[in-house]
């Protein structure tokens, strides 16, 4: 008999999908505080690693994955997470993913979905994500627009001016723009998606996240989410950051949680930038609700 | 047939490889051959992985588009070419991977660590890929030091004192990331020199400097990129630390966890950290501190006389 089974005995994997700055650490933060019944450190987090993560590969795989093409690394990712599974006796695995869904050279999707419970998939008004996504990149707004607009779009790419060096922790993540990543997660997938609205997370908390509980299978009391909202409440997140800093940050920026609101983009972008984000992404912003700004009113 | 030696051990090979050192010998302690390779490993101590089979005695693992390698009781290498390889690849994957195998199947430890010589002995950098061990020994062989061994270093006690932990070195080659020919001054390597195509990893060969003979371990430095400092900082790790910090730095260390092997690196990593003083170098990712990590190492050598 062999000592770990290689075939999917169980469907475990939750996936936490977003385009950055849209909410995902902030979920996982209430998860954490739900699981762990009000405990949190946002340096302990409770949920199961990054789809991106280096070591999650090396070790599943044996490889010194820095020797391998991104394209190649591609090409093992279903069979990583499908042997990913396999190890771990606890029935529920939650893997935070920044990477569009898309196709691997093979044609086959990055995104396994033979070992997938479901997915949920946070998005945020890209006007507020502009600038939150400036400040997680130590960046303009205008590089955040970019490479929003950028229809292949890759985070953690290392660019150096002969090739690419390949040692980061995390693998590049190919995102797509901002409207083609929320295209990729909710159009005719093989497994269960649901879409929480940052928005909804923030103005219309208890329904939101009891849904989403729900959604996910997880048996808990309405008392038990309200108190794990209460444990992973944004002022608390920022302090902890604020005290004991937050690995998860990006190196050059200063703080990962920056404000937490919705709206704030009114007193953050110029109409020239808001018309960039706005013609290309209006579609999809209308598909989720997102009020269109008049330009003409806004000087 | 070719004869080789490398990471302390006289290799027979079918294929030709220009990363070992060209020797004679009548008996072998390694045997490369090409050839069909099994398509599973079975067997109750075997672990399967993704296209990775392990058990204590046998290695298969395929490499995507590369080829497939089969690793058994420390003595053989068996090759399957797939199609379309490139011979960089194919050989690439051998001196990483399957030599990994080979050597903690006869019981010593490859060790994640570059090594100049100093006194009588060798001092390591140990880290993962990344962390600026070829880059720090780059630096410091400009500076007048002589390399002993680029990306790993082999583990073993000395034939004549079983306490005492001796390093081997690996092969005359030193593999940099293309970033590291600015940050250390020397001359950009040229296309033929890329470990295998389009990965921005270059070979820089060291034949002509090369000595194969075991040495005394004197100190070992920990690289890590994770300082959040704009500068460089360096650290005296206690004897716990420090040994967990080289368990981690073995390399393929899910072979180690596979093969059994935990008890003997105990052993062997228990003797080396009473014996040896191992600090931490801490410095920030993306900032080049070349300069300032070699005067870290050069203040806190052991010193001579």
């Amino acid at each position: 008999m062999d000592s770990i089974a290689t075939t999917v005995d169980q469907k475990k994997i939750i996936w936490l999908a977003s385009y950055p700055k849209s909410g995902n650490t902030w979920f996982r933060a209430f998860l954490t505080a739900l699981l762990g019944n009000g405990d949190l450190n946002i340096n302990q987090m409770k949920t199961d690693g990054i789809f991106s993560s280096r070591g999650i590969f090396d070790d599943a795989t044996d490889m010194d994955s820095t020797y391998l093409l991104d394209s190649e690394v591609k090409l093992l990712m279903p069979e990583v997470f499908t042997h990913v599974v396999s190890q771990y006796e606890k029935d529920r695995l939650f893997v935070k993913i920044h990477d569009a869904y898309i196709l691997n050279e093979a044609g086959i999707p990055i995104v396994p979905a033979e070992p997938t419970l479901c997915a949920l998939y946070f998005i945020r008004n890209p006007l507020d994500v502009v600038g939150s996504f400036a400040n997680h990149n130590a960046g303009t707004i205008d590089d955040s627009i970019q490479l929003m607009n950028k229809p292949k779009g890759t985070l953690a790419k290392q660019k150096r001016p002969i090739g690419e060096l390949n040692v980061n922790n995390q693998f590049a993540q190919i995102m797509l723009s901002w409207s083609g990543h929320a295209e990729s997660w909710t159009t005719d997938m093989p497994f269960p998606v649901m879409v929480l609205r940052y928005e909804d997370m923030l103005h219309d908390q208890l329904n939101t996240f009891s849904k989403a509980v729900a959604f996910m299978g997880i048996d808990k009391t309405p008392e038990e989410i309200e108190k794990a909202l209460f444990e992973s409440r944004f002022e608390k997140l920022k302090e902890q950051e604020k005290e004991k800093g937050f690995m998860e940050k990006n190196r050059s920026s200063e703080s990962f949680f920056r404000s937490g609101k919705s709206g704030g983009w009114v007193n953050e972008l110029t109409p020239e930038q808001i018309k960039l984000i706005v013609d290309n992404h209006k579609t999809v912003m209308e598909k989720y609700n997102y009020p269109i700004p008049d330009l003409a009113v806004k000087q | 047939m070719f004869k080789y030696w490398g990471f302390g051990l006289q290799i027979i090979s079918e294929i030709e490889f220009p990363e070992f050192l060209p020797a004679e010998f009548e008996k072998p302690d390694l045997t490369i051959s090409m050839g069909n390779v099994p398509e599973t490993l079975t067997g109750d101590d075997t672990i399967h992985k993704v296209r990775v089979s392990i058990s204590p005695t046998e290695y298969l693992q395929k490499v995507i588009n590369v080829a497939h390698y089969y690793v058994a009781n420390g003595t053989e290498i068996r090759i399957e070419p797939q199609p379309g390889a490139d011979e960089k690849s194919i050989r690439l994957f051998l001196l990483s991977n399957a030599m990994a195998a080979i050597l903690h199947q006869r019981n010593t430890i490859p060790l994640h660590a570059s090594a100049v010589y100093h006194q009588d002995g060798v001092v390591l950098f140990c880290g993962h890929s990344g962390a600026g061990k070829s880059t720090i020994v780059t630096a410091l062989q400009a500076k007048g030091y002589k390399v002993f061994s680029d990306d790993v270093c082999v583990l073993k006690p000395a034939e004549d004192n079983e306490n005492l932990i001796v390093s081997v070195p690996s092969y005359p080659m030193m593999k940099l990331w293309v970033d590291s020919f600015a940050k250390t001054g020397i001359t950009m390597a040229g296309e033929d020199d890329r470990l295998r195509p389009n990965l921005a990893k270059y070979a820089r060969f060291y034949h002509d400097e090369y000595e194969i003979i075991p040495r005394p371990i004197k100190q070992v430095f920990m690289l890590d990129t994770n300082s959040l400092e704009q500068q460089a900082g360096i650290k005296k790790m206690a004897s716990i630390e420090s040994f967990s910090a080289l368990q981690r730095n073995t390399y393929r260390h899910v072979q180690m966890n596979a093969m059994k092997k935990r008890d003997f690196h105990f052993n062997i990593v228990s003797k080396l950290t009473a014996a040896v003083p191992v600090y931490r170098i801490s410095r920030p990712q993306h900032v080049n501190t070349v300069n300032e990590v070699i005067a870290l190492i050069e203040s806190n050598l052991p010193s001579n006389g």
